[in-house]
């Protein structure tokens, strides 16, 4: 797992409209890593990425940051139907990365197929010939994987890849992304709204807030060990065996509009514990221990987290 | 024994489906019986296309059965239903934004409701409304917003606002919390456990977030293929689960426990309601099927109010053991 660094990221900006969306992140991840990126609507998690892919939607810009891929990338995104050609059979359009490498035609489709196989598509030389609307969504997905290691990518991008599908179909996927990832070596970066689906395909989370990173860490270690109230509180809010609803526990408030800056920290509104410091000073990143920082000015006392009421 | 608030009694739907030039039926719910008690959430659980949705526009009165009946508090509803039949079952929608008209403001959706169902007179709508917004959580300025002025959790108070102002006697939520945000979701989730107790509400609560289900319901309904195949009080489904298909729910189902990428516990994807296999309609997917299930439906099971349609009912393989063995939940201090 330790392998050389496949992806960097400095400083990272992403403008819309007059102000910025993602204000300065920075991340990196390892040959044969996956990094998990969590965050709600508006966190900016889905941009950073898009960044990333240089595939930001129209009217969003890259105004600062470095970004350095050691070999290729490739994405894959949350709709399938909206990215594959509808009129292209799907074989085709998984042999366009090759033959745009200069792979001879008859070579790009058996490779196509080959492809299919590897990421679980049942029948490979049957369905090559399908058209997308002839596939189920998770075999549609299955599709657009195999289009994305069609280029031979180092560093696998993915958008809330599992989101629009079913619980049972989601496992698999996820399944096949961590094969993949370990076969071949690849680096992974898996944005999702989901704690819980991130914690089965990363080693590492980064969760982000308002446009910053508020905290990283190996997986495990921030799920059990969360040093950022907003972790914390949202490890808390989900659902879990022996809380009913009516106790669950929320957050304050709102997020704050994607593109409004803040002297002090961007959670101090919404958090339990913040004082005067918080709302006048912008909290650097902290290591709490080894590996896993977090941007909390109280960052060496966390408070514990509230203990399920069966884990007593 | 006390009459039921809803029952829902042998329902079937088919649609017709023409696939090139041939017509097919697709048997969207396809025999389909499950009673809820007054102030009971009743979950309903299940892959795309189980039907679960179906069932939940059914109950509605917003499709109609091929066969089969509904009835609230024991009287039978007919399948075109009157004004008042619609008022007493109301729904509760995924996408707050695509069910609310962006030109109306909140006030105006909320009272226009009141004047047609004639629930308070002209003099004390505007009141009446504010009450409404204030019993699921907003302000009373919200009474002048517009949809797009309001958040995905703010939209969803105003879609459960709605279905309250008629004063129904059942709410049925598709997918209510879906859209939201995971802090949203706790918010939305409380806003129904506070309403239970103030309102004695009545709710069929359909989703395929078994987390959520298992924080908001009494029971649960599990559906494959437009069939329930298991049915019981949570307690008893999520910790002692009979069909095989439920524990391989129960085992995709992502928590924070697992500390790496788990085997996936079932493998293929549910089969297309226009082909449904013989027997046991799971058996194709199923890790415990033996000859029986290709030939016979299972009958009930019964395990006290725990039922299970299965022939190899609360047997547990090494496959989809992992779910009973994983108790859904955190354990965040080891």
């Amino acid at each position: 797992m330790s392998g050389d660094t496949a992806l960097e990221v400095r400083g990272l900006q992403v403008s819309v409209g007059s102000g910025h969306a993602v204000k300065g992140v920075s991340l990196g991840v390892r040959a044969g890593e996956c990094l998990g990126i969590v965050g709600e609507s508006g966190s900016g998690k889905s941009l950073t990425l898009r960044a990333v892919a240089d595939v930001l939607p129209r009217g969003v810009t890259r105004a600062a940051g470095d970004v350095v891929v050691h070999g290729r990338s490739a994405m894959v995104f949350q709709e399938p139907m909206t990215t594959l050609n509808p009129t292209m059979r799907v074989g085709d359009f998984i042999a366009e990365g090759p033959r745009s490498r200069g792979v001879p035609k008859r070579e790009a489709r058996r490779r196509a197929v080959e492809l299919l196989a590897e990421v679980g598509v049942p029948d490979p030389a049957v369905r090559a010939r399908a058209w997308p609307h002839q596939l189920s969504g998770g075999l549609r997905q299955r599709v657009m994987i195999a289009a994305a290691l069609a280029v031979e990518p180092s560093v696998l991008l993915c958008d809330e890849p599992t989101t629009a599908l079913d619980t049972t179909v989601q496992a698999q996927l996820l399944a096949l992304i961590d094969r993949l990832r370990a076969e071949r070596g690849m680096a992974v970066v898996f944005v999702s709204h989901n704690l819980a689906v991130v914690s089965r395909v990363a080693q590492r989370v980064m969760v982000m807030y308002a446009g910053r990173v508020v905290e990283e860490g190996p997986t495990q270690e921030v799920l059990r060990r969360p040093r950022h109230p907003y972790t914390q509180a949202l490890i808390e809010t989900i659902p879990r065996r022996g809380v009913a609803a009516g106790q669950l526990t929320t957050i304050q408030g709102a997020p704050p509009d994607p593109s409004e800056e803040f002297t002090g920290c961007a959670f101090a509104p919404r958090c339990a514990r913040a004082e005067d410091t918080c709302t006048s000073l912008r909290p650097p990143m902290l290591e709490a221990v080894p590996g896993h920082t977090a941007g909390c000015h109280f960052v060496a006392a966390p408070r514990a987290i509230a203990p399920s009421k069966e884990g007593v | 024994m006390t009459t039921p608030r809803l029952s829902v009694k042998d329902l079937h739907v088919q649609f017709p489906v023409r696939s090139g030039h041939r017509k097919q039926t697709l048997r969207a719910v396809d025999g389909v019986s499950v009673d809820l008690k007054p102030s009971e959430i009743l979950g309903i659980v299940g892959e795309s296309g189980c039907g679960k949705s179906t069932l939940a526009r059914v109950i509605a009165g917003l499709t109609e059965p091929a066969h089969g009946s509904v009835e609230l508090d024991g009287r039978p509803l007919p399948p075109r239903r009157t004004v008042q039949e619609q008022r007493a079952i109301q729904m509760v929608f995924q996408d707050p934004g695509a069910s609310l008209n962006p030109r109306l403001t909140v006030g105006a959706v909320l009272t226009e409701l009141l004047h047609r169902h004639g629930i308070v007179d002209r003099a004390r709508e505007r009141e009446r409304a504010e009450d409404l917004l204030r019993r699921v959580g907003l302000p009373a300025r919200a009474y002048d917003a517009r949809p797009r002025q309001l958040s995905g959790g703010q939209r969803q108070r105003v879609g459960i606002a709605r279905a309250l102002a008629v004063e129904p006697r059942l709410i049925v939520a598709d997918e209510a919390v879906a859209a939201l945000d995971v802090s949203v979701q706790a918010a939305i989730l409380n806003l129904f456990a506070d309403l239970r107790v103030s309102l004695a509400l009545s709710m069929v609560f359909i989703s395929h977030d078994l987390s959520a289900v298992q924080a908001i319901c009494d029971r649960v309904a599990v559906m494959y293929l437009g069939k329930i195949v298991e049915v019981g009080s949570v307690d008893e489904l999520f910790s002692a689960p009979g069909h095989p298909y439920t524990r391989a729910l129960l085992a995709a189902s992502p928590s924070l426990e697992e500390t790496a990428a788990v085997a996936p516990p079932l493998t293929g994807e549910p089969p297309s309601p226009l082909r449904v296999p013989n027997g046991c309609r799971f058996h194709p997917r199923c890790p415990l099927a033996v000859e029986k299930c290709h030939i016979a439906e299972p009958q009930w099971e019964m395990q006290g109010e725990h039922r299970t349609a299965c022939h190899r009912a609360w047997e547990v393989d090494d496959v989809t053991a992992a779910g009973a063995r994983h108790p859904r939940g955190i354990a965040l201090n080891p």
